[in-house]
């Protein structure tokens, strides 16, 4: 029976091989959320100052 | 709006407190069986009534109100004083939330918070948008609130108005008491909620300690998925807690022998078998669990089956009552739609066989990330998955018996999506959506497992809380858009009219709607799209279901009062033999009408008396100025 902290390690491995291949195939589309997240909490901002003081 | 928030927090609090009288141990167990119970009252109630004709409101109400009065009551005789009971639940809770609070804990709370909002905003200003929810989610619903009554709809228009319904009852159920679309996108959201709650009794449940299970539960609420499709109508979420419930409620009861867990776990599967046709395959899987423990009393399994029927039957044989079958379409036959809404393959057995890499393929590929047809995500594929299949063959080799069952759900919910053709795969992930759930369970056993290996256990949760932030901001980019920019800002400026005018194609739904929003008499509409008539329904009965739809309507020698045509203007894309170019060409030279709107997406036409009023004129001209300023025509 393999012991434990080779059990990890072996998982470890498993677990960066399907990390780095989903990364690979979507990594680019995760990243391409950046360029419009920030109309999201700047719209949020801008609602919220509109509750508070509005028009 | 105030009596339907009352109203739905007296339920679930009646229920609460029943179980605390009847000493369930833990607030997340109590959760768990007052959302299932809660959540079954709301259905049934508005089946009963809709069954027998009458789905007023205020018959929903005092039938509401009564049941939650009895339970309160049944709560109040048990020993014991209920002021100091209660004190002791908060106590328990706050003890609770303290077990469970960590630095990561904390940051995906806050980061949940985040997601919660903008979601909140979304179904406040946007409407229901997608494909499913427009064509057959949303308009039986509509319909049983107009015409206060549950029936079948023409399947020759869509076949999947036989769908099971019990699902569709919970967006009935913020409808019928506004008599409104604007909140019934929010039934996905809440229920999702509740999920959260139901991954942590199940994480506690496997042995894993409250920081680890808080933490896996608030992952599972960032599935992208599952964050995609919390707006919608669409019931892929609310299926998946519903499975996850019923394994709960049944792994409860081989665990601790309760009755309340034997009928709850009847309960859950019953809801779950009348929401779509295959689940009854997870109610076979739960069935050794009840047989596993001291032989029940046929008396037991009499009530058992009775909750079961009574909770999810009425769809079955509200179909073999009309169309002769309680499955409708058939599955497995060539023109069907299989047992979901997807397609089923007519192939061999040795062609199916050879297609199931494929599909296993383009499923870890994750190829509906974006949309809210699929997306598990870089922590379930990348991290959980890797961990299943360690724990799922741990459980093996120790003959842990209740692991395997519990993790073999996953080769289940997977197994089941084998059905679905090769072509219509991308659209495939969001039926099983409860595997993420599974595997997120694994890895938590994981880093309990390896918990001593302290670069592990920091590693894997670093890498999950990153993951968490990159599919937040991925929603960013989802189709259905969840951008509210533009929402917003037309808000804040003044020039928001009307929740149906959302993106090109609205702006015929929307001027309709914002022109007959206060009418006290329902104008009679009619819809069609390219190729598929009647298909896109829901939008045209206004945000407050104040228009008919003509083609549910008894008398068509009548012509409509309205027409709106999606994806119009090109008229050769109609095809020649199609009765719609017709009905086009007579409305475009029939002097009873208006074209009082067209762009490259839509148009729509209004009967010429509708204008003799002159609000309706100044109703026009005060939309134009505020809203279609940009827009490229408006005809007179």
């Amino acid at each position: 029976m393999i012991n434990q902290r080779t059990q990890c390690i072996l998982l470890s491995f498993v677990m960066i091989g399907f990390t780095s291949l989903q990364l690979f195939w979507n990594g680019q589309a995760y990243l391409n959320g950046f360029k419009n997240f920030h109309y999201i909490y700047e719209s949020l901002g801008l609602l919220l100052s509109h509750a508070v003081h509005p028009h | 709006m105030t009596i339907l928030l009352i109203l739905t927090a007296f339920i679930f609090l009646s229920y609460y407190l029943l179980f605390i009288r009847l000493k369930i141990d833990s607030s997340h167990q109590k959760i768990i069986l007052a959302g299932l119970w809660g959540l079954g009252q709301i259905i049934l109630t508005q089946l009963f009534l809709g069954i027998t004709k009458l789905l007023y409101l205020p018959a929903l109400i005092f039938l509401n109100i009564g049941i939650a009065l009895v339970l309160v009551v049944c709560s109040c005789i048990f020993k014991g004083n209920i002021l100091i009971t209660v004190q002791q639940e908060f106590r328990k809770i706050a003890g609770g939330i303290r077990n469970a609070v960590s630095f990561e804990n904390v940051f995906l709370l806050i980061l949940f918070g985040f997601v919660f909002i903008w979601m909140a905003t979304a179904i406040y200003f946007f409407p229901a948008r997608n494909g499913d929810d427009l064509t057959y989610h949303l308009p039986p619903v509509f319909e049983y609130i107009i015409n206060h009554k549950i029936f079948l709809l023409p399947v020759e228009i869509n076949k999947r108005f036989a769908f099971p319904e019990n699902a569709e009852l919970l967006f009935m159920w913020p409808a019928v008491f506004l008599h409104s679309q604007q909140f019934v996108n929010s039934a996905q959201l809440i229920v999702s909620l509740w999920g959260g709650v139901i991954i942590y009794g199940l994480a506690k449940l496997l042995g894993i300690r409250s920081k680890i299970s808080l933490f896996v539960s608030l992952l599972f609420l960032m599935t992208p998925v599952l964050m995609s499709q919390m707006g919608s109508c669409y019931i892929d979420i609310t299926v998946s807690v519903f499975t996850l419930t019923v394994f709960y409620c049944a792994v409860m009861f081989y665990k601790s022998k309760s009755s309340i867990y034997f009928y709850s776990t009847a309960l859950a599967a019953g809801l779950l078998w009348g929401m779509r046709y295959n689940e009854c395959i997870f109610i076979l899987m739960v069935i050794p669990f009840l047989f596993a423990k001291k032989p029940f009393r046929s008396r037991q399994w009499f009530g058992f089956i009775f909750i079961f029927l009574m909770a999810g039957s009425f769809w079955y044989l509200r179909n073999f009552w009309v169309l002769n079958t309680p499955i409708y379409p058939l599955p497995f036959s060539q023109d069907s739609l299989s047992i979901y809404s997807a397609h089923w393959e007519n192939v061999t057995l040795g062609q199916f066989l050879m297609l199931i890499p494929s599909k296993l393929f383009l499923l870890w590929k994750d190829t509906g990330l974006g949309s809210l047809h699929g997306g598990y995500g870089l922590i379930f594929l990348g991290l959980a998955l890797p961990a299943w299949f360690y724990i799922w063959t741990t459980s093996i080799i120790q003959r842990n018996r209740l692991n395997f069952w519990i993790y073999s759900l996953l080769i289940i919910g997977v197994g089941q999506l084998m059905w679905v053709s090769l072509k219509d795969y991308i659209w495939t992930a969001r039926y099983s959506i409860f595997i993420v759930a599974i595997g997120l369970l694994a890895l938590g056993q994981v880093l309990i497992i390896f918990d001593q290996i302290i670069l592990f256990r920091r590693g894997i949760k670093i890498l999950c809380v990153l993951f968490a932030v990159l599919a937040v901001v991925h929603l960013s980019e989802n189709i259905p858009s969840y951008r509210i920019d533009k929402i917003i800002k037309t808000f804040v400026d003044g020039r928001y009219l009307t929740q149906q005018d959302w993106g090109e194609r609205g702006s015929a739904r929307g001027i309709l709607d914002y022109l007959t929003m206060n009418d006290p008499k329902p104008l009679n509409c009619d819809t069609a799209m390219i190729f598929h008539p009647h298909l896109i329904l829901s939008p045209v009965y206004g945000t407050k279901l104040q228009n008919k739809m003509w083609v549910f309507g008894q008398d068509k020698s009548v012509k409509p009062d309205v027409f709106i045509y999606l994806r119009g203007m090109d008229w050769s894309l109609w095809p020649d033999d199609s009765d719609l170019k017709i009905i086009l060409e007579e409305q475009r030279i029939n002097s009873d009408y208006l074209l009082v709107f067209q762009n490259s997406y839509s148009f729509l036409y209004m009967r010429k008396d509708f204008f003799k009023d002159p609000q309706k004129m100044q109703l026009l001209i005060n939309y134009k100025k505020n809203v279609m300023e940009a827009a490229p025509v408006l005809a007179h």
